[in-house]
């Protein structure tokens, strides 16, 4: 590894680590809810962008791991690290399931039948009142660990640190692995990528199934600190508000999927006041997002200098004296 | 699987698409180390059987046998494994990556790594890439494009597109190799280049090379034998000198206004 990249780094872990001291409660509150948001745009990272398979239907997936961790936790007394990864398996293992019609439609179908999916698990849910609660909901235990209770987000929010950065690193690792390099082929080119060795069914079954284990933990750990869960948080807007992060934040980098779960806290708290036109400015974002950056705001900085250059290119043409005219 | 390049027998291929039939009934034997020309009109079948033979067609009756191999009973992904790679005749490269990642996707065929190894990056899975690139690496280097490694592959020149296209497919090491019209959009001296690649891939690689060609002095010069094709059906199968004087493939050629013999 090269100095400065080190050097990053380790600004990056001070920053990561110092950030809390600076905020109040609730501040703690929205930093653990970005990383929150941060893994599920990780796995849409992984999934558009990477497997270049779509799905509307992730919190669907984000449900089950709430659900299921908070069933747990509080039926059988498991610790909430179980808890946590049970979420995430349990995810996991719907998202192999939804892999099934990924196989055979694409498009516009495959994302019909995630948005079935996801329609799904919330009526599901809602309706199976002896273990979720249904119409009240349930309550679920702060976080704990080896006996300490969390009781606050403050000492959460490290808890939340230490299994999102690798999920991250993963994330950014993926496209240098064999796995991740097959992966992408087989969304540039279906037909090579097959030719080649690539398992189509299996490689596409593995992405939907890592990028649900992804969002499954995601959603136990939003179960832990949000404290009550209620199925109407995991409707179709959810689903589309965590595709809306990922396309801002920028679908194919996992830097873009911080600046996306970043915005995703954020922009509520900008947008309160606009009360119920805030969906219609989501919608708006997002066109305008689609049309003008559409590798989001983590392909900025990129875009801002090619454009520096070309018109300081442009600018040094044109002061030649013999620089060709226009006419 | 053998180091002996085995024979491959293909028979009574039948194929229609909506009624129309593709392929008739077709048989022929290509034995191995020898560099095989598939030729005929346009809309001869040619490409069709190119892609049956690698799967990515399913014929509706016949059988291919590559030595004990049934063909058909293999999904299109197993063909690296069993030594069958092949060019498309439209280039299926990825066209964003460099030349040297689209090779890379051939090395990694043959190149296992464990899962587990390969996510976290251990030292295992680091060294299996690490050879792998040095394989994409070499391969370019044998088609003469080691400069264009680290180029994007969509921006280069078709004929080197091309010649990255054939390094992906012999960096898999196959025992077969299908190539859909490598010499398209060649110039003379590049048609010349290629026509020595293939005689050094058969006489030092033993490998049996099945050629889709436009170019009939290509086709001419290095084939072994040549299949010629026509409505599906195959006319003959013979040696070039023979096929040259059969009254059924000069009709066939000069009966479609479209004369690729001229």
């Amino acid at each position: 590894m090269s100095l400065p990249r080190i050097a990053g780094y380790a600004l990056a872990a001070v920053v990561l680590l110092a950030l809390p001291f600076a905020g109040s409660h609730y501040e703690h509150f929205l930093l653990n809810t970005a990383l929150i948001y941060t893994l599920i745009a990780l796995s849409l990272v992984i999934l558009i962008g990477y497997a270049g398979q779509i799905s509307i239907g992730h919190a669907g997936f984000w449900a089950l791991g709430a659900f299921a961790s908070a069933i747990l936790v509080t039926k059988t007394g498991a610790p909430f690290l179980v808890g946590v990864l049970f979420g995430g398996i349990v995810a996991a293992v719907f998202g192999a399931l939804v892999a099934i019609p990924a196989l055979r439609v694409q498009g516009h179908y495959l994302a019909i039948a995630t948005l079935g999916f996801a329609l799904i698990v919330q009526q599901t849910l809602f309706e199976w009142e002896s273990l979720t609660g249904g119409r009240q909901g349930m309550f679920v235990p702060r976080p704990s660990l080896a006996g300490h209770e969390f009781t606050d987000d403050f000492g959460y929010y490290y808890i939340i640190l230490a299994i999102v950065v690798p999920f991250f690193l993963l994330t950014v690792r993926l496209p240098k692995t064999r796995f991740g390099r097959r992966l992408i082929a087989l969304k540039l080119s279906p037909l090579a990528a097959a030719s080649f060795g690539v398992n189509r069914a299996r490689y596409l079954t593995a992405a939907f199934t890592l990028s649900a284990f992804l969002t499954g933990i995601s959603g136990a750990l939003y179960a832990h600190m949000i404290g009550h869960l209620a199925t109407e948080t995991f409707s179709l807007i959810t689903s589309l508000s965590f595709l809306t992060m990922a396309v801002i934040g920028g679908i194919l980098s996992p830097v873009g999927a911080v600046l996306g779960g970043i915005y995703l806290t954020v922009a509520p708290e900008f947008l309160r006041e606009f009360k119920s036109l805030q969906m219609v400015i989501y919608g708006v974002l997002l066109v305008l997002f689609m049309r003008f950056l559409p590798h989001g705001l983590a392909s900025l900085p990129k875009r801002v200098w090619t454009g520096i250059q070309r018109r300081r290119a442009l600018k040094t043409s044109s002061a030649l004296p013999e620089g060709r005219s226009h006419d | 699987m053998t180091d002996r390049t085995p024979h491959l027998f293909v028979r009574d291929l039948s194929l229609s698409f909506a009624g129309l039939k593709a392929l008739k009934d077709v048989t022929f034997s290509v034995p191995p180390a020898s560099i095989f020309g598939l030729i005929g009109p346009n809309g001869a079948g040619k490409t069709t059987l190119l892609n049956c033979l690698t799967r990515i067609y399913t014929p509706n009756t016949g059988s291919i046998m590559f030595g004990e191999t049934r063909v058909l009973d293999q999904p299109l992904h197993a063909m690296s494994s069993l030594g069958i790679a092949r060019t498309f005749q439209n280039l299926e490269l990825f066209g964003v990556e460099t030349a040297l990642d689209n090779v890379l996707i051939g090395a990694l065929s043959n190149t296992p790594v464990s899962s587990i190894a390969d996510l976290l990056g251990l030292p295992s899975a680091r060294k299996a890439l690490r050879d792998a690139r040095e394989r994409a690496h070499a391969a370019l280097a044998l088609m003469g494009i080691a400069e264009v490694a680290d180029r994007t592959v969509a921006t280069l020149a078709y004929g080197v597109q091309k010649r990255v296209e054939l390094a992906r497919a012999l960096v898999t090491e196959p025992r077969l190799l299908l190539l859909d019209e490598p010499a398209a959009g060649l110039n003379p001296d590049e048609t010349k280049a290629l026509a020595d690649v293939l005689r050094d891939l058969r006489d030092t690689k033993k490998i049996t090379i099945i050629l889709v060609e436009h170019d009939m002095s290509l086709v001419m010069n290095v084939c072994d034998e040549l299949l010629v094709l026509d409505h599906g059906e195959v006319i003959t199968q013979d040696v070039p000198a023979v096929v040259r004087k059969n009254p059924k493939v000069i009709m066939a050629y000069l009966g479609e206004e479209d004369s690729d013999a001229a």
